[in-house]
C-alpha cells in the first residue's frame, strides 16, 4: 500500500509542478495588473471567474494548457471585454503595445507549453512521427510568424494614427492661432474705438498689448501653416490685411492724439479699416474653414487607420486563434495519444517493476540506463548503483564459450538466449536464463534489453538432482561390475571405468596402502583423463604433507575426504598445479575398508567445484564399501584357488616324490576284493598297467612266501584292530626277480566305524639295501681289519686310518690324518726303495713290499705292505691305497691272537649291537632252492656265539640261554619279522646283506633293528651267518615321526592346507602345526593342551564346544564344528572349521584325536557380504516393482528374484522354465512372447516387450515390462538371457485411461453436432498477436463453415474470411482479456447464417471455439421477437393510456395540492382578517362562527395535505434495498421522544432487524405506526411501545406494540380504511389516514398488516414485508 | 441607495392582497411589487413590456414566486432569472401551496434560495412572511451587483 501511494504521488509529480507554475504566472499577472489599476479590484470576480474557468478546463484535462487559457483569457479581457478600461492608460499607443506584448506573451507561452507536450523526438519511431512534428511546428510557426505580423502591422497602424492625432491638434493650434489673431486684432479695435471715442488713454492699454501680440500671433500662424501652400497664401494676405488694419487704427489713434476727434471719427466712419477686417475676417474663416476641411480629412484618414487596425486585430487575432485551435487539436490529438503512450509505458514500467525477472537495460556497449525492481532484488545493486555502469563489468557475466559468441550472435540476430553465470553485489555466483535482445530505435541506437531469470536454485536443484542420478546410476553400474568382477585388477578398472563412464566424472583411481618405510600409495587402477598424474602424486599415507591431501587423509582417518574445491582446498597444494591443468577442480577420497584395515582408498575427481554433496558422498562411501565387499569376495575367491592350485601341484609333487621314491599307493576295498594301484607299484611290481590290479586273493604269487605270510598276518590284524602295519616284504616279479619293499598299510574306516579300506605305500627298497649292505660290509671289514690300512690322497696326504694303523703306529686316527706317511720313516731304506715305490704307483701299478717304519715311541716293527693307487672313472689317480700287516705280530701270534680274541669278545659283549654267529650244524649246499635253503637253515641253524646285547635282544638275560641253542628255540614264531630277517640272509642269494626288522621287546614295543648279514660260503656250502643287529629304534621312531607329520601333512593338504593338530587323549597334550599356531595366533612355545585350546574358544561357544568334545569323545565320532575363537595375540574374532578324527589303539579305545583346524572367517565375512549385497538388490527390486531373472539357454530353467515372483504371483516351487513362464503368459500373448524369446536368443539381441500376464496366485490380469539381455561366451555364443521385468499395471491401464479419454474426446469432437474449432494465438515479433491460427476443426464446423479441415488447417481465420476473422478477432482479443469464456450470438452475413456459441481458452494461446448453427432457432426466435414486439406495442400503448391516466392524477394531484389549498387559505385569512378588523364589532357568536370557518378551512387544508400524503405513497416509486429497520425505529423513537416532552415513553427495539424494502416509504410506515402507538398510548404512564420481529405462517413479521387503549377487535376491519376512526378526535386528533398510508406501504412491498387488540389492552400491529421475503 | 424591494410574482388576488396583509402584519415596510403572471413577472426583470426603460440592473432584494402561474409557470420564470446575468444572483423564495416532491426538487434544482409552502393557516402565513423578510432582507448579505 504505501508503495503504491508513492507510485502515484511520482505519477502526480509533473503535474503539481505545472499547477504550481501556473498558480505563480495568475499571481504575476495579477500583481502585474494590479500594480498597474487599481481599478481592478472591481473586476476581480471576473478575473476569478475566467480564472475557474481555465482551472475547469486545465483540470477535465483537455484544452491549451492552463497558462495559455489564462494568459488568452486574460488578455481577451483585458482588450476585448473591456475595451473602454483601454483608455484609462496614458495613451492609446501604450495600450496598443501592451495588447501586442501580451499577445506575443501568450503566444510565446502558448508555444513554450506545446512545444513542452510534444512528445520527445524518437519516443516511438517511425516517419509518421517526424511528419507530426513537421507539422505541428508548421502549425506554431505559422501561429508565431501571424502573431508577428500582427504585431507588425498593428505597430505601424499605431504610428499612423499617432500622426493623424498630431495632424487634430495641428488643426486646433492653427485654429486657435487664427482665432487669437483675429480675437487680438479685435482687441486692438476695441482699444482704438474706446480711446476714439473717450480719448481716454487707458483704453490705448488692451490696444496697444494686441498691437504688440499681433506680430508674435502672425509668425506664429505662419509657423503653423508652413506646411500648406494654400494657408501661406492665405496667410500673405492675412498679413496685409493685418497690417493695412492697423495702419487704419494707427491713423485713427494718431488723429484722437492729435485731437482731430472728428477726423478720426470720419475715418472710423469711412469704414476704410472695416473693409480690411472684414476681409481678414473671412480669410481667417478660410483659414479655419481649409484646417477644419484638414481634420475632416484626417480624421477620416485616422477613423480609416483604426478600422484597419481593428480588421487585423481582428482577422489576425481569428487566424491565430484559428491556428491556435487546430495546433492545440494536433497537440491535444498528440498528448492524448502520448499519454496513451506513457500511460500504456507506465503500465509496462510497473509490469517491469512487477516482473521477478531482472530487467536491465542499455545502449549497446554502454552504461545501464535501466534497471528494474527485479534486477536490483537479484543483483543486490539498487537502481542508482547500477545505473551509469557496464552490465558486463557490473555483473561479470560469465559463459562458457566466453561472451564474443554472445555479442556476435546480439549483433547477427539481434537477440540472444541462454545461461550465465553472473555475480551479486554480495559475491554470490548465481546462474540466470538470459533473454537479451537489441532492440533500435529511429535513430538506430542499439539498446540491448536483457532480462535475466534468475534460476539457480533450480539450476543447483537440478545438478544435486542429477548428482545423486549420477552417483545412484555410477553405484548401480558397479554393482553390476561387482556382480560380475571374477579378479581384483579388473574389478578395480572395472570400477574406475564405470566411475568415470557412467558418473561422468573426470578421473578416478584406487590407490593401495603399502606398508613399506615410507608409508607409500601405490595407485592399482585408474580409469578417466590421467595423463601421468598418479605417476607424479606420489602420495602417502603417513602423517607428512604429501599425507595431507584427500587420498591419504582418507586412508589414515578412515572417512571419506571431499575437497570442494582445489583450487582452494587446503592440503592440497602439492599437487593443484597438476590437478588443475588436468582440469578437476574437486575431488572425494574414499577409504576402502577391509577386515578393519585400510586397504586403500577410491579417489574420484570432477570437473566441477562443489561437484560432492553430502548425499552424493553417503552414496559413493556406500560404493567404497560395496567395492571393499568385492575385493575381499574375490580376494577369498582367488585364495581358495590359489589353495586348490597348491593342493593340487603338491599331489603332483606328491605323485613325482613317489615315483622318485619308488614308492607304490594301493588301496584295497575289504568288501569287494578289489584293489588298485597307482602307476608306481606297477612298475615296482614290474607287471603290466593294463591289467588289473591283483586281488588280495591272488597277491600270494607276488610274494615270497614268508613275506606273505607276514603281509598276510598283518593285514589280518590291521582289519581286526585298525593299526597300521609295516613290513619289509620280499616281492618276486614275474621274471623271477625279487625286490625288497617297504609295505605299509592303513586300515580306513567308514562313519560307522567299520573298516572298509586299507590304503598304504609300497617302497622298492632292493636298491638301497644292497647299497646299504655293501657299504657296511666293508666298512667294518675295513675297519675290523687287522691289516693296517692307509688311504692317501695323490699327494700323500693321510686321510683315512684304520685302528690297526693307529694299533701298529700307535698315531691315533687324528694325529694321522693329514700327515704324510713319511712319519713313519725309519731311515732303514734308501732313496732308491722310495723311488721304485712311486714310480710303481704313480705307473699305476700296485706295489708290494716290506717296510721297517719306526712306530712314534720310536720302536720299530716291519709290516708287509700292499699299496695300490685307486681310479676315479677317468682313469685318474685320486687316492692309494695301502695295505700293511705287522709281521712283527707273526711271531707274537698266539699272544695277539688271544688279546685280540679278547679284545673282540670284550668288545662284543660291551657293545650295544647285536653281534652274533649262527653255525650250521650241517652246512647246507647253496645251490638248492631257496626254500629248501631256509628250511634247512632253519633247522640246523644254531646260536653259535653272540653277545649279551644281542642275547638280550632275543629276550634272553645271559649268554648261556642263547650260545649253542638252536636259532629255532631262539625266536619265538610269532616274531615274525625277526624270523623273517634271518630268513633273508637266505633268500636272493647268499650274499652280505642288510636286513632290517623289528621285535618286539619284553615289554610288548617293537623295536627295529637293523642287521648285517654275512653268510659264510665254504665249498659251496653254508656254513655259518655272522651278523650284527643294530637296534634303530630310535632312529626308526624318528622316522615314524616322520612319517606321522608327513601323513599329517597330506591329510592338512587333504582337507585344505589349514592347521593340523594331534591330540593326545590321556595326557591332553597337542602338537599341532605351525599353520595353526598362526590361526591362534601363539607362538611355538605357548602350551599346547585340549583346556588352553578350550580357553582360545570364543566364552559364547567355550560350554557348548567342549560339550560337544566330549560327546564325539565318548561317541567315538568325528569332530566337525564351526566355532569362534579369540586370538589372545590381538583378540580379535575369527570363525574356525575344526575336523578331528579319533584315532583308536587295538582295543578301539581312543587313544587320540588327528584333525585340522582351518580360519574360515573370510569365507563367513564373504558370505555375509554376499548375502549382505543379495539383500540389497533384493530389497531394491522390491522397492522399484523390478524384479529379475536369468535364464540359462542351456537348461532352459529360469532363475528369479523374489520380487519377479511377487509380481508373477508364484512360490519359489513354481516351475521356472519356459513352459512354465509361458503359462503364466496371458494366453492370447503366449505365441508372441515365446517367439519374441526365441528370436532374441537366435538373433542376440536385447528385447523389450510389454506383455500380459495372468498372475498365478489370484489370476488378476496385470501388464508387466520386461527386457532382457541375451549374454553371450567367449565364442559368442548365446549362454543365458538376464534381465529383469516390472509391473507397469497401473501405469498402463493410466495409459489406457488416457486413450479412451482421448477417443472419447475424439468421438466427441468427430460427431458433435457443434462446430468446434481449436485456434492458437500468432505472435508477431513484437509479442502482439497478429491473428488466429486453426488447429482442429471437426466435421460439425466443415459442415457448417462449408470448408474442409485440410483447407483449413494451419491458416488463419482472417485468410478465410477476413470479415469473420475479425470477427473471430475482437472475440478472442475479449476472451485473451478477461481471461472469461465468452458467448456470443450472431449472424454472419459471409454464411447468411446465425451462430451462437461460446469461445474460451483452453490453455495460453488458444482458442476453442464452439457453435452452433442457429439460424432455424433463430428464425423461429426473429417470429417470437416479432410477436412479441406486437405484444409489446399493444402494451406499450395501454402503458401509456394508463401513464396518461396517472398523469391526469399527476395534474389533479398538482392541482389539488395548489388550487384547492389556495381558497382554503383565502377563507382562513379573510376569516382571520375579519377577525382582526372587525372583531370588535361582531358579538361573541360571530366570532365563535367565524372562528369555526377558520378551523374548518385548516381542517380541510389537513385532509387535503393527507390525502396528497396517501397519493404520495401510491405512486412514488418504489427503489428496493437493504433497510436497517432497528436504526430506523430508533430514530423515529428518538424524534418521537422529543416532540412529546413531558410524557415518559419507553421504547423498546429489537436490535439486528433489517429486511428489503424502500427506505423512504418504510419510514414512512413506520412512522405512522410508532406515532399511533404513542398516540393511543396517551392516558398510560408509563408508555410502553415495542418493536420487533416475529416468525408468522413461516414469514418474518415485524409488529409494533403498546399498552395504550387498544381498540374492539370487532372494527379492526375498518382500521385500514381511509378517513376511518375507532376513536373520537376530540381523544386523539388525526384525519385517520395513517393506518391507510401504513397499508399502502405495506401492500406495495407485497406484505400484509393486521392488528391485534383489545379494548384497554393495547394494539399490536402486524406486518410483513413480502412473502418468504426479509 | 435604493430601498430594498420585495418582488412577488402571484397571481390569486386573494393571496397577494393576503400577502400584502401579512407584510403589513409583520412590519414589512418594503416596497411590494407585484407581477400578477410570469411574463408581467420577467418584464418587469428584464425591463420589456410595460417597464420598458425601467433601470434592470436595479433587481428587487427578494423575489416571492408563486409556481403555479398564467402565461410563464413559476419556474420557467426561476430559469429566465438564473439564465440572465443581471438577475443570477438575485434571491428566489419560491412561495406556494404545492408540497409536491417533484416541485421541490425542480425548484431546488434551478438554484432557488428557499421554498416555503403557504400554509392555510394565516397566522402561520403571517409568521412566514415576518421570519422571510428578517431573514432575506436584515440577516442575509445582499449577493454583489452585475456589472
Amino acid at each position: 500500500m504505501p508503495m503504491l501511494r508513492r507510485q502515484k504521488l511520482l505519477a502526480a509529480l509533473p503535474a503539481i509542478e505545472r499547477y504550481a507554475l501556473s498558480v505563480l504566472a495568475v499571481v504575476c499577472i495579477l500583481a502585474i495588473r494590479l500594480v498597474l489599476d487599481p481599478v481592478l479590484a472591481n473586476r476581480a470576480p471576473y478575473l476569478f471567474f475566467l480564472l475557474a474557468v481555465a482551472l475547469v478546463r486545465h483540470l477535465w484535462g483537455r484544452g491549451p494548457g492552463l497558462l495559455a487559457t489564462v494568459m488568452g483569457g486574460v488578455s481577451a479581457w483585458y482588450f476585448i471585454i473591456e475595451p473602454r478600461f483601454s483608455f484609462a492608460i496614458a495613451n492609446r499607443v501604450d495600450t496598443l503595445n501592451l495588447a501586442a506584448y501580451f499577445a506575443v506573451g501568450a503566444g510565446i507561452s502558448f508555444l513554450g507549453e506545446s512545444a513542452s507536450r510534444l512528445p520527445a523526438s524518437g519516443a516511438a519511431g517511425g516517419r509518421s512521427i517526424k511528419l507530426r512534428v513537421v507539422r505541428q511546428t508548421a502549425v506554431l510557426a505559422g501561429a508565431a510568424v501571424v502573431l508577428v505580423g500582427m504585431v507588425l502591422l498593428l505597430q505601424r497602424d499605431f504610428r499612423r494614427t499617432q500622426e493623424a492625432e498630431g495632424w487634430v491638434v495641428h488643426t486646433y493650434q492653427v485654429m486657435n492661432s487664427a482665432e487669437s489673431l483675429l480675437s487680438t486684432l479685435k482687441d486692438a479695435e476695441r482699444g482704438e474705438r474706446g480711446y476714439l471715442l473717450t480719448g481716454d488713454e487707458a483704453y490705448l492699454a488692451p490696444y496697444n498689448s494686441a498691437i504688440a501680440a499681433l506680430p508674435r500671433g502672425l509668425n506664429e500662424l505662419k509657423h503653423l501653416t508652413s506646411d500648406n501652400l494654400r494657408q501661406q497664401a492665405r496667410w500673405i494676405a492675412i498679413n496685409r490685411l493685418t497690417g493695412e488694419r492697423l495702419a487704419v487704427l494707427k491713423r485713427a489713434v494718431e488723429l484722437r492724439k492729435a485731437s482731430e476727434v472728428e477726423a478720426a471719427l470720419t475715418l472710423v466712419r469711412s469704414g476704410e479699416g472695416e473693409l480690411d477686417m472684414e476681409e481678414l475676417r473671412s480669410t481667417l474663416d478660410e483659414v479655419i474653414g481649409e484646417e477644419h476641411r484638414l481634420l475632416a480629412e484626417r480624421t477620416a484618414e485616422a477613423k480609416l487607420q483604426a478600422t484597419r487596425g481593428r480588421w487585423i486585430l481582428g482577422l489576425g487575432s481569428g487566424a491565430l486563434v484559428l491556428l491556435l485551435v487546430f495546433a492545440s487539436a494536433i497537440i491535444e490529438r498528440e498528448t492524448v495519444r502520448r499519454e496513451e503512450i506513457t500511460q500504456a509505458l507506465r503500465r509496462h514500467a510497473d509490469l517491469l517493476e512487477q516482473a521477478h525477472d531482472s530487467l536491465l537495460t542499455y545502449r549497446r556497449g554502454g552504461p545501464i540506463d535501466f534497471w528494474s525492481r527485479g534486477a536490483e532484488i537479484l543483483y543486490g545493486y539498487t537502481r542508482p548503483e547500477a545505473v551509469g555502469r557496464s552490465s558486463h563489468e557490473l555483473l561479470q557475466s560469465y559463459h562458457p564459450l566466453g561472451m564474443a559468441p554472445i555479442d556476435a550472435m546480439l549483433e547477427r540476430d539481434g537477440e540472444w538466449k541462454g545461461e550465465l553465470t553472473q555475480t551479486t553485489k554480495d559475491g554470490r555466483k548465481i546462474i540466470v536464463e538470459a533473454r537479451w535482445k537489441v532492440a533500435v530505435d529511429a535513430a538506430g541506437n542499439k539498446t540491448v534489453l536483457e532480462a535475466n531469470h534468475d534460476i539457480t536454485e533450480r539450476k543447483r536443484a537440478e545438478e544435486e538432482l542429477r548428482r545423486v542420478n549420477r552417483a545412484m546410476q555410477t553405484i548401480s553400474e558397479c554393482d553390476q561390475v561387482l556382480v560380475r568382477a571374477t579378479e581384483e585388477s579388473h574389478l578395480l578398472d572395472d570400477i574406475c571405468g564405470t566411475m568415470v563412464q557412467v558418473g561422468g566424472y573426470r578421473m578416478a583411481w584406487v590407490g593401495y596402502v603399502e606398508h613399506d618405510e615410507g608409508k607409500s600409495v601405490s595407485p592399482v587402477a585408474h580409469a578417466g583423463f590421467e595423463e601421468g598424474y598418479l605417476q607424479a602424486a606420489n602420495i602417502t599415507w603417513g602423517d607428512t604433507e604429501r599425507g595431507q591431501g584427500p587420498t591419504g587423509t582418507a586412508m589414515r582417518t578412515r572417512r571419506p575426504v571431499v575437497t570442494r574445491n582445489i583450487q582452494t582446498g587446503p592440503g592440497f597444494s602439492p599437487w593443484r598445479e597438476d590437478a588443475l591443468k588436468r582440469g578437476y577442480l574437486s575431488n572425494v577420497a574414499l577409504p576402502i575398508i577391509l577386515d578393519d584395515q585400510v586397504l586403500g582408498a577410491l579417489t574420484v575427481y570432477a570437473d566441477e567445484a562443489d561437484a560432492f554433496d553430502s548425499a552424493e558422498v553417503q552414496l559413493l562411501t556406500q560404493l567404497s564399501d560395496d567395492l571393499a565387499y568385492g575385493i575381499q569376495a574375490l580376494r577369498t575367491r582367488a585364495e581358495r584357488k590359489r589353495a586348490e592350485e597348491a593342493l593340487r601341484q603338491s599331489e603332483t609333487q606328491l605323485r613325482e616324490a613317489l615315483l622318485a621314491a619308488q614308492m607304490g599307493v594301493w588301496e584295497w576295498t575289504v568288501e569287494t576284493d578289489t584293489v588298485t594301484w597307482d602307476e608306481n607299484l606297477y612298475r615296482i611290481a614290474g607287471r603290466d598297467p593294463k591289467l588289473p590290479a591283483p586281488s588280495f586273493q591272488d597277491q600270494p604269487q607276488l610274494y615270497s612266501r614268508e613275506s606273505w605270510e607276514r603281509l598276510k598276518s598283518a593285514v589280518e590284524n590291521a582289519l581286526a584292530t585298525g593299526t597300521l602295519y609295516d613290513l619289509d616284504l620280499e616281492m618276486v616279479r614275474p621274471d623271477g626277480s625279487k625286490r625288497w619293499l617297504i609295505a605299509r598299510g592303513e586300515p580306513l574306516r567308514n562313519a560307522n566305524g567299520h573298516i572298509t579300506h586299507l590304503r598304504g605305500t609300497v617302497q622298492d627298497i632292493t636298491e638301497r639295501k644292497q647299497a646299504e649292505a655293501q657299504n657296511l660290509l666293508l666298512a667294518t671289514a675295513i675297519e675290523q681289519a687287522a691289516e693296517t690300512v692307509v688311504i692317501t690322497d695323490r699327494d700323500a696326504t693321510i686321510q683315512y686310518v684304520n685302528p690297526a694303523f693307529t694299533r701298529t703306529t700307535g698315531y691315533t686316527r687324528g694325529e694321522a690324518l693329514g700327515r704324510n706317511p713319511r712319519v713313519l720313516k725309519s731311515g732303514r731304506h734308501d732313496t732308491k726303495f722310495y723311488q721304485d715305490l712311486w714310480a710303481n704307483l704313480t705307473a699305476g701299478k700296485i706295489w708290494r713290499g716290506e717296510f721297517t717304519n719306526r712306530r712314534k715311541d720310536g720302536t720299530l716293527y716291519m709290516e708287509e705292505a700292499t699299496i695300490a693307487p685307486v681310479r676315479d672313472a677317468h682313469g685318474e689317480i685320486t687316492n692309494y691305497i695301502a695295505i700293511k700287516s705287522d709281521i712283527t705280530k707273526r711271531k707274537r701270534a698266539e699272544e695277539a691272537l688271544r688279546e685280540s680274541d679278547q679284545r673282540y669278545k670284550d668288545f662284543i659283549s660291551h657293545t650295544n649291537e647285536g653281534v652274533w654267529r649262527v653255525e650250521l650244524e650241517r652246512p647246507v649246499p647253496i645251490d638248492l632252492p631257496e626254500e629248501e635253503i631256509w628250511e634247512r637253515f632253519a633247522q640246523n641253524a644254531y646260536m653259535a656265539e653272540c653277545n649279551l646285547a644281542h642275547a638280550r635282544n632275543l629276550g634272553f638275560s645271559t649268554l648261556e640261554e642263547v650260545v649253542g641253542v638252536p636259532l629255532r628255540d631262539l625266536i619265538s614264531p610269532s616274531d615274525q619279522e625277526r624270523l623273517e630277517s634271518y630268513r633273508s640272509a637266505t633268500r636272493g642269494g647268499l650274499r652280505n646283506r642288510t636286513v632290517e626288522f623289528r621285535s618286539r621287546d619284553k615289554t610288548g614295543n617293537f623295536r627295529h633293528f637293523l642287521r648285517a648279514e654275512i653268510p659264510i660260503i665254504q665249498d659251496g656250502m653254508l656254513v655259518r651267518i655272522w651278523g650284527i643287529n643294530r637296534d634303530v629304534t630310535e632312529l626308526r621312531q624318528a622316522e615314524e615321526a616322520l612319517k606321522q607329520s608327513e601323513y599329517l601333512l597330506r591329510e592338512s593338504q587333504r582337507i585344505g592346507k589349514i592347521g593340523s593338530y594331534e591330540l593326545d587323549l590321556a595326557s591332553g597334550d597337542v602338537s599341532c602345526s605351525v599353520v595353526m599356531d598362526d590361526i591362534f595366533g601363539i607362538g611355538r612355545d605357548y602350551r599346547k593342551d585340549a583346556a588352553g585350546w578350550l580357553a582360545f574358544v570364543h566364552p559364547d561357544q567355550r560350554e557348548e564346544i567342549g560339550a560337544y568334545l566330549r560327546q564325539v569323545i565318548a561317541e567315538k565320532k568325528r569332530f566337525e564344528r564351526d566355532y569362534r575363537i579369540v586370538r589372545p595375540i590381538d583378540g580379535a574374532e575369527r570363525w574356525v572349521s575344526g575336523n578331528g578324527e579319533l584315532v583308536l589303539d587295538s582295543q578301539s579305545r581312543p587313544v587320540k584325536m588327528i584333525g585340522t583346524i582351518r580360519d574360515i572367517t573370510e569365507a563367513k565375512r564373504a558370505e555375509e557380504a554376499l548375502k549382505r549385497s543379495e539383500f540389497l538388490l533384493r530389497e531394491s527390486q522390491r522397492v522399484g516393482r523390478i524384479g529379475s531373472y536369468e535364464f540359462d539357454i542351456a537348461s532352459g530353467r529360469f532363475s528369479t528374484s523374489a520380487t519377479t515372483d511377487e509380481i508373477f504371483g508364484v512360490g519359489a516351487e513354481y516351475p521356472k522354465d519356459i513352459n512354465g513362464w509361458l503359462a503364466l503368459v496371458h494366453p492370447d500373448e503366449r505365441e508372441r512372447m515365446g517367439a519374441l524369446l526365441q528370436h532374441a536368443i537366435a538373433e542376440k539381441q536385447r528385447s523389450e516387450s510389454i506383455f500380459c500376464i495372468v498372475r498365478r496366485c489370484d489370476g488378476a490380469e496385470r501388464w508387466v515390462s520386461a527386457n532382457g539381455d541375451v549374454v553371450l561366451d567367449s565364442q559368442s555364443r548365446p549362454v543365458k538371457v538376464i534381465g529383469t521385468i516390472q509391473d507397469i499395471t497401473e501405469a498402463k491401464r493410466a495409459e489406457e485411461a488416457l486413450k479412451e479419454s482421448e477417443l472419447r474426446f475424439r468421438q466427441l469432437f468427430e460427431r458433435s453436432e457443434s462446430a468446434l474449432a481449436l485456434f492458437e494465438t500468432v505472435f508477431y515479433a513484437q509479442g502482439n498477436s497478429s491473428g488466429y491460427r486453426c488447429l482442429d476443426i471437426n466435421p460439425a464446423c466443415e459442415r457448417i463453415m462449408g470448408v474442409s479441415r485440410s483447407q483449413v488447417l494451419g491458416r488463419c481465420a482472417h485468410e478465410m474470411y477476413p470479415a469473420l476473422g475479425k470477427y473471430c478477432s475482437q472475440l478472442f482479443d475479449r476472451v485473451a482479456a478477461t481471461d472469461e469464456p465468452v458467448a456470443f450470438e450472431d449472424y454472419s452475413p459471409t454464411l447468411g447464417r446465425y451462430f451462437a456459441g461460446s469461445a474460451y481458452s483452453p490453455r495460453p494461446n488458444q482458442f476453442a471455439v464452439s457453435f452452433m448453427d442457429v439460424n432455424e432457432r433463430k428464425l423461429a426466435e426473429e417470429s417470437i421477437r416479432r410477436l412479441n414486439l406486437e405484444l409489446e406495442e399493444r402494451v406499450r400503448s395501454r402503458t401509456a393510456e394508463l401513464e396518461a391516466a396517472n398523469q391526469e392524477l399527476e395534474a389533479f394531484t398538482h392541482s389539488v395540492s395548489h388550487d384547492l389549498r389556495a381558497p382554503l387559505r383565502g377563507i382562513d385569512g379573510w376569516s382571520l382578517a375579519l377577525l382582526e378588523d372587525y372583531g370588535q364589532r361582531l358579538d361573541a357568536q360571530g366570532n365563535k362562527y367565524l372562528l369555526r370557518v377558520r378551523s374548518e378551512a385548516q381542517r380541510m387544508g389537513r385532509l387535503i395535505d393527507d390525502l396528497l400524503h396517501l397519493s404520495r405513497v401510491s405512486r412514488a416509486e418504489l427503489v428496493h434495498g437493504t433497510v436497517d429497520l432497528t436504526s430506523l425505529a430508533e430514530a423515529i423513537a428518538a424524534r418521537l421522544k422529543e416532540a412529546n416532552p413531558g410524557r415518559p415513553i419507553e421504547f423498546v427495539v429489537a436490535p439486528n432487524l433489517k429486511c428489503r424494502g424502500d427506505a423512504p416509504l418504510l419510514e414512512v410506515a413506520l412512522t405512522n405506526l410508532l406515532d399511533n402507538a404513542v398516540k393511543f398510548t396517551g392516558p398510560r404512564t408509563p408508555a410502553r411501545v415495542e418493536f420487533g420481529q416475529t416468525e408468522c405462517d413461516g414469514n418474518t413479521a415485524f409488529f409494533v406494540r403498546d399498552n395504550g387503549v387498544g381498540f374492539d377487535m370487532e372494527y379492526a376491519g375498518m382500521l385500514f380504511a381511509p378517513f376511518q376512526r375507532l376513536h373520537k378526535t376530540s381523544e386523539f386528533p388525526g384525519m385517520g389516514i395513517g393506518l391507510a398510508t401504513v397499508q399502502r406501504v405495506i401492500h406495495r412491498h407485497g406484505g400484509r398488516i393486521w392488528a391485534e387488540a383489545q379494548v384497554g389492552a393495547g394494539a399490536t400491529l402486524y406486518f410483513t414485508l413480502g412473502e418468504n421475503k426479509s | 441607495m435604493m430601498s430594498k424591494r420585495i418582488l412577488l410574482i402571484e397571481d390569486d388576488p386573494s393571496d397577494i392582497e393576503l400577502t400584502q396583509r401579512a407584510l403589513a402584519k409583520g412590519r414589512i415596510a418594503n416596497q411590494l411589487i407585484v407581477a400578477n403572471d410570469g411574463q408581467e413577472a420577467l418584464d418587469y426583470l428584464f425591463g420589456m413590456g410595460a417597464y420598458k426603460g425601467r433601470d434592470t440592473t436595479d433587481v428587487p432584494t427578494l423575489t416571492l414566486l408563486d409556481l403555479k402561474l398564467p402565461k410563464v409557470s413559476g419556474l420557467d420564470v426561476l430559469r429566465r432569472i438564473r439564465a440572465e446575468a443581471v438577475t443570477r444572483r438575485m434571491p428566489v423564495v419560491i412561495l406556494t401551496s404545492s408540497r409536491e416532491e417533484q416541485d421541490m426538487a425542480a425548484g431546488y434544482d434551478l438554484g432557488v434560495n428557499s421554498y416555503i409552502t403557504k400554509p392555510v393557516d394565516f397566522e402561520r402565513f403571517v409568521q412566514s412572511a415576518v421570519q422571510l423578510r428578517l431573514y432575506w432582507l436584515v440577516l442575509n448579505e445582499e449577493p454583489p451587483k452585475v456589472k
